[in-house]
C-alpha cells in the first residue's frame, strides 16, 4: 500500500500543474504555426486585451472561494457602464461623479445579492440569476435600448502605454495583487476560505458567516463594476449585449486557474492570471490562424471540461491518499 | 489535588418530548482527569455541548471556580476558559495549520494578520505536542492523528482551565494515542481540569483518576477510578440486572444451514478491517458495537454502497449456489434499509406509490417495455399496503404526509416486492414511536421466518436482543467477537468495549 502513496505518476503531475503546461504548449504551438505571434508587442497586446477579464474574473473567484456562484457579474458590468455613459455623454455630468454613480449602482446590485442570500437564504446561484435578468432589463431601459459610444478623447487612456506595457494591464494586475493580499493576509480573506471549507464549522468557530458573505457580494459587484468600465474604455462604448455571458467566462477562467467550485481552493493572483491568459492566448492564436470566430467557443468549451476533469481527478486522488495515510 | 474547577448542578435538557438530561450533577477538579462514560444516547454529548455553550440547558446551574456562569454562545465558554476538542473534525482542510489554529483569534496590525508572530507561536505549540510539521502545511495533507493534535493545539491557545476531550482517540493509531496521552498527562500536571469522554475501558484505568457514568440522562454512578472495577462500570452503564431477565423468551429461530450471503476479508482502508461473516437462511444477525465501531460502514460496504479495497462478497443464486459478486453489483441482490430514511431512503416529494415501486420499476413496465403499466403498479402497491398494514388514505399522497413508522414500512414494501433473500437494516426503528417500532420488529422477524437472511444494526440493546439469533460484535473497525442468541446484555456491552469480565464466561 505504501507503494501506492509514493511515486507520482506522469498523469498526476500533469493533472496538478496541467494548465500551466497547456498554456505554454498552446503558446508555442501558435508561435510556430503563425507569423508574428511570438513578438513582444503581440504578447503585451494579449495582456492588454485580458485586463478587463482579470478584474471581473477575480470578482467571480471571490464568490467561488466561498463555494458559491455569482451569475450577476455580466449585468453589473452592463448596468455600471450604462449609468456611467448616459450620465457622462447625455447629461454632461463630470467624469468622476459619473464614475462614482455608475459604481454605486453596481454596488447596489451586490448589496441586493448579499441580502437575498443572507437574509432570505436563497441559493446564491439562483439569487444572482434573478438579479442578472432584472438588472439587464433595468440597464436596457436606462439606455432606451440603444448603444452609446464614448468619445475617443476619453478612451484614449486605455491605449496609453508605460514603455511597452499598456496602462490598463498594470491597473488590472495591481487590482489582482490587492485582492490577493486581501485574501491571504487579512481576517476577511481567511474567513472567506474558511466558509468555502465549511460554513457550518466556520459558524461554530465564531465567524460571523452572514456578514462575510454579504461583504463578499459587495466586493464582487465592485470588481465587476470596475471590470466593466475597463472593458468599456477598450471598446469605446456600451452596446446592447455589453457584458452578456461574462459571468461564465469569469467562471471558466477561475476553473482553468485551479479554483474548486466547492470552495476553499484557488489562487487569486496566479490562478486568475493563468486562466485568463490561457483563454486569451487561444483566442488570439485562433484569430491569427484565421480560424472561424465560432471555433473559439468550441475550444473554450472543451478546455472547461478538461479543467473540470483535472480538478475532480485531484479531489479523488486526495481522498484516496488520505484514506491510505490513515490506515 | 487542588480545588474544584467546575460544578454542574441539576442540568436538565429536553428536545421536544425527549428528555435527554434529567438533572445531572457533575464535579471536576483542577489537575485531575475525569472520565465521562455511558452507552450511546446516554446524554454525554448533550451535557458537554451545554458546557461549551452550543446548547442552553432548560434548567440547572454551571459554576466555574465557584462562580455561576451563563453561556449563550460558544465564544462565551471559550472566554470562560473552556476548550472542547471535538470528535468530529472542526478543521478547514484547504487551509494551513497556522490559519486553522488562529482562525478565530488572528492578531492583526493595520488590518493585516501578523503572520510572523503566529508562525512562531504555531511552531512552538506544535513542537510541544511533538509534531514537527511546518506551520504552513495544509491540514488536508495531514493524517487523522496530526489533525487531532492541531485541534488540541488550537484548544490550548487560549490557556483553558477546563478541557473536554470527546472520543479523542477514536481515529488514532497506537503511537498517536501514546503521544496524545503524554500531552494530556502534561496538561494535568500543569493544573488543568480535564473531562475525558471515552468508550475505551483501558483508557479510563490507565489515564483517569475519577469516573462518572451517565445512563438515560441521569448520573448512574461516580467515584475514584482506583476504587472501581470494570464490571461495576458496565453494570452502571446498562442499569439494573433485572432488565436482563426480559430477554430471549422469544425467537423460534428456524435457522437453516443454507448460506445466503458470505463476506470474506472485506476491508476499506482506514474504516473497516478484514470483516468476514456468513448469513444463513431464516436468521437475524445483529451487529452490535459502540458509536464509531464501524457498524454502518460495514453494512454499507457489504451492500456495495461504499467501495471496498479488499475482500470478496458471495451471494447465493436461485439454486443456492454461492457466487462471487462484484462490490458495485451487490446492491442488485440485497435490500438495504438505510439509517436515515429521509436522506437516503425516500424521495420525499414523490408519492407513496412512486416510492414503493422505485426499486422494482423495471418489472412493472407493460408490453412496450417503455411505459409503466399503471394498473399493475397500483395493484402491486395496494397489495403491499394491505400486507404491511400501512396507514395511508390514498397511495398517490406524498410520502412526506406519512408518519415515520409508515414511511419505514413503505421502504420495506419496496424491497419485499423484489423477492430478495438478503435484507440489511441500519437502525430501522430510529425515531419511531413504540407501536411503530413493534411493527417494524415484527416485520423483521417475519422476513426471517419466511426464509430470508437479515442483518440488523440497532443501537438500542433491548431491541437488538429481541430480534437477533446471533450477534457480531464490532470494535475499532473489526468483528472481535461472535455471540450466540442467549448472550446477556453484560456480555454484549463488555464485548463492545473489548473486555473480558471476571465471572462472566464468554
Amino acid at each position: 500500500m505504501m507503494q501506492k502513496l509514493q511515486g507520482k505518476s506522469a498523469k498526476e503531475l500533469l493533472m496538478q500543474n496541467g494548465f500551466f503546461i497547456v498554456m505554454i504548449l498552446v503558446f508555442v504551438f501558435f508561435s510556430v504555426t503563425t507569423n508574428n505571434f511570438c513578438t513582444v508587442s503581440n504578447v503585451f497586446s494579449i495582456i492588454h486585451s485580458a485586463a478587463p477579464d482579470l478584474i471581473y474574473a477575480v470578482a467571480a473567484g471571490w464568490i467561488i472561494m466561498m463555494g458559491m456562484t455569482d451569475l450577476s457579474i455580466g449585468s453589473v458590468m452592463y448596468l455600471t457602464t450604462a449609468v456611467f455613459t448616459i450620465l457622462y455623454v447625455n447629461y454632461k455630468v463630470p467624469l468622476g461623479v459619473a464614475f462614482a454613480i455608475g459604481i454605486l449602482c453596481g454596488l447596489m446590485v451586490g448589496a441586493i445579492n448579499g441580502l437575498i442570500v443572507v437574509r432570505l437564504h436563497v441559493n446564491a446561484m439562483i439569487a444572482t440569476m434573478g438579479t442578472q435578468i432584472i438588472f439587464r432589463g433595468v440597464a436596457r431601459t436606462i439606455l432606451g435600448g440603444l448603444p452609446l459610444a464614448l468619445d475617443s478623447s476619453v478612451t484614449r487612456i486605455s491605449s496609453m502605454k508605460f514603455g511597452v506595457i499598456y496602462l490598463d494591464s498594470i491597473f488590472a494586475v495591481v487590482i489582482l495583487i490587492l485582492i490577493y493580499m486581501l485574501h491571504r493576509k487579512t481576517k476577511f480573506g481567511r474567513y472567506v476560505t474558511a466558509i468555502g471549507n465549511s460554513d457550518v464549522v466556520a459558524g461554530k468557530l465564531g465567524i460571523d458567516v452572514p456578514k462575510v458573505v454579504f461583504v463578499s457580494f459587495l466586493l464582487s459587484a465592485l470588481l465587476a463594476a470596475i471590470g466593466g468600465l475597463v472593458l468599456e474604455y477598450q471598446v469605446a462604448g456600451v452596446t446592447l449585449a455589453f457584458g452578456s455571458g461574462k459571468e461564465f467566462t469569469a467562471i471558466a477562467i477561475c476553473v482553468i486557474g485551479g479554483f474548486s467550485m466547492y470552495g476553499g481552493k484557488g489562487d487569486m493572483l496566479k490562478g486568475v492570471l493563468l486562466g485568463a491568459m490561457t483563454l486569451k492566448i487561444i483566442e488570439a492564436g485562433l484569430n491569427f490562424m484565421g480560424a472561424s470566430p465560432y471555433a473559439y467557443k468550441f475550444v473554450q468549451g472543451g478546455i472547461i471540461f478538461v479543467a473540470m476533469y483535472a480538478l475532480s481527478y485531484q479531489e479523488i486522488l486526495a481522498l484516496r491518499n488520505r484514506r491510505l495515510q490513515k490506515d | 489535588m487542588s480545588g474544584i474547577a467546575l460544578e454542574m448542578r441539576g442540568i436538565t435538557k429536553n428536545f421536544g418530548s425527549n428528555h435527554v438530561l434529567k438533572g445531572v450533577n457533575l464535579e471536576a477538579h483542577s489537575g485531575e482527569i475525569l472520565a465521562l462514560i455511558g452507552a450511546n444516547g446516554a446524554g454525554k454529548s448533550t451535557l458537554m455541548n451545554i458546557l461549551c455553550g452550543l446548547f442552553q440547558a432548560d434548567d440547572g446551574q454551571i459554576l466555574i471556580e465557584g462562580k455561576e456562569v451563563r453561556f449563550s454562545h460558544p465564544m462565551d465558554a471559550i472566554q470562560a476558559g473552556i476548550a472542547f476538542v471535538q470528535q468530529e473534525m472542526t478543521l478547514m482542510p484547504t487551509m494551513s495549520i497556522m490559519d486553522n489554529m488562529f482562525l478565530n483569534t488572528f492578531p492583526t496590525k493595520c488590518g493585516f494578520i501578523q503572520y510572523g508572530d503566529i508562525k512562531e507561536k504555531c511552531r512552538e505549540s506544535l513542537k510541544r505536542l511533538g509534531c514537527g510539521y511546518s506551520p504552513e502545511t495544509l491540514v488536508g495533507s495531514l493524517g487523522a492523528g496530526d489533525r487531532q493534535l492541531v485541534q488540541i493545539s488550537r484548544a490550548l491557545l487560549c490557556d483553558p482551565k477546563i478541557i473536554i476531550f470527546d472520543e479523542a482517540t477514536s481515529s488514532l493509531t497506537e503511537p498517536e494515542k501514546e503521544k496524545l496521552f503524554g500531552v494530556i498527562e502534561q496538561l494535568k500536571k500543569s493544573g488543568v481540569c480535564i473531562i475525558y469522554i471515552t468508550h475505551m475501558m483501558d483508557e479510563i484505568f490507565s489515564l483517569c483518576q475519577k469516573v462518572m457514568v451517565l445512563r438515560d440522562g441521569i448520573r448512574a454512578g461516580h467515584g475514584l477510578v482506583s476504587e472501581t472495577k470494570h464490571d461495576d462500570l458496565v453494570q452502571m452503564m446498562i442499569g439494573d440486572k433485572a432488565s436482563e431477565l426480559n430477554t430471549h423468551a422469544k425467537k423460534p429461530g428456524n435457522c437453516s444451514e443454507r448460506v445466503l450471503m458470505k463476506v470474506e476479508n472485506m476491508s476499506r482502508y482506514g474504516v473497516i478491517d478484514h470483516i468476514s461473516f456468513e448469513l444463513h437462511a431464516g436468521e437475524v444477525v445483529g451487529i452490535w458495537g459502540l458509536m464509531g465501531a464501524g457498524r454502518t460502514e460495514t453494512i454499507r460496504c457489504a451492500a456495495g454502497i461504499d467501495p471496498i479495497d479488499e475482500g470478496d462478497i458471495y451471494i447465493a443464486d436461485k439454486d443456492g449456489q454461492l457466487k462471487k459478486v462484484k462490490s458495485a453489483n451487490v446492491i442488485k441482490h440485497v435490500a438495504l434499509i438505510t439509517e436515515d430514511r429521509r436522506v437516503d431512503g425516500l424521495a420525499l416529494s414523490m408519492s407513496v406509490k412512486e416510492n414503493m415501486t422505485s426499486a422494482n420499476i423495471r418489472n412493472l413496465t407493460g408490453i412496450s417495455k417503455l411505459f409503466i403499466d399503471g394498473k399493475r403498479e397500483r395493484q402491486v402497491v395496494e397489495e403491499q399496503v394491505k400486507k404491511l398494514e400501512i396507514k395511508v388514505a390514498d397511495i398517490d399522497l406524498p410520502i412526506s404526509s406519512l408518519s415515520g413508522g409508515n414511511q419505514q414500512k413503505v421502504i420495506l414494501g419496496r424491497w419485499i416486492q423484489k423477492d430478495l433473500d438478503v435484507y440489511i437494516f441500519d437502525e430501522p426503528t430510529r425515531g419511531l414511536d413504540i407501536g411503530a417500532k413493534a411493527d417494524v420488529i415484527r416485520e423483521i422477524n417475519a422476513l426471517a421466518a419466511a426464509g430470508a437472511a437479515v442483518l440488523v444494526i440497532n443501537s438500542d440493546i433491548d431491541e437488538l436482543i429481541s430480534v437477533s439469533h446471533r450477534y457480531l460484535v464490532m470494535y475499532h473497525g473489526r468483528i472481535t467477537k461472535e455471540l450466540p442468541a442467549d448472550a446477556t446484555k453484560t456480555e454484549l456491552m463488555a464485548a463492545a468495549m473489548d473486555l473480558q469480565i471476571e465471572g462472566v464466561h464468554i
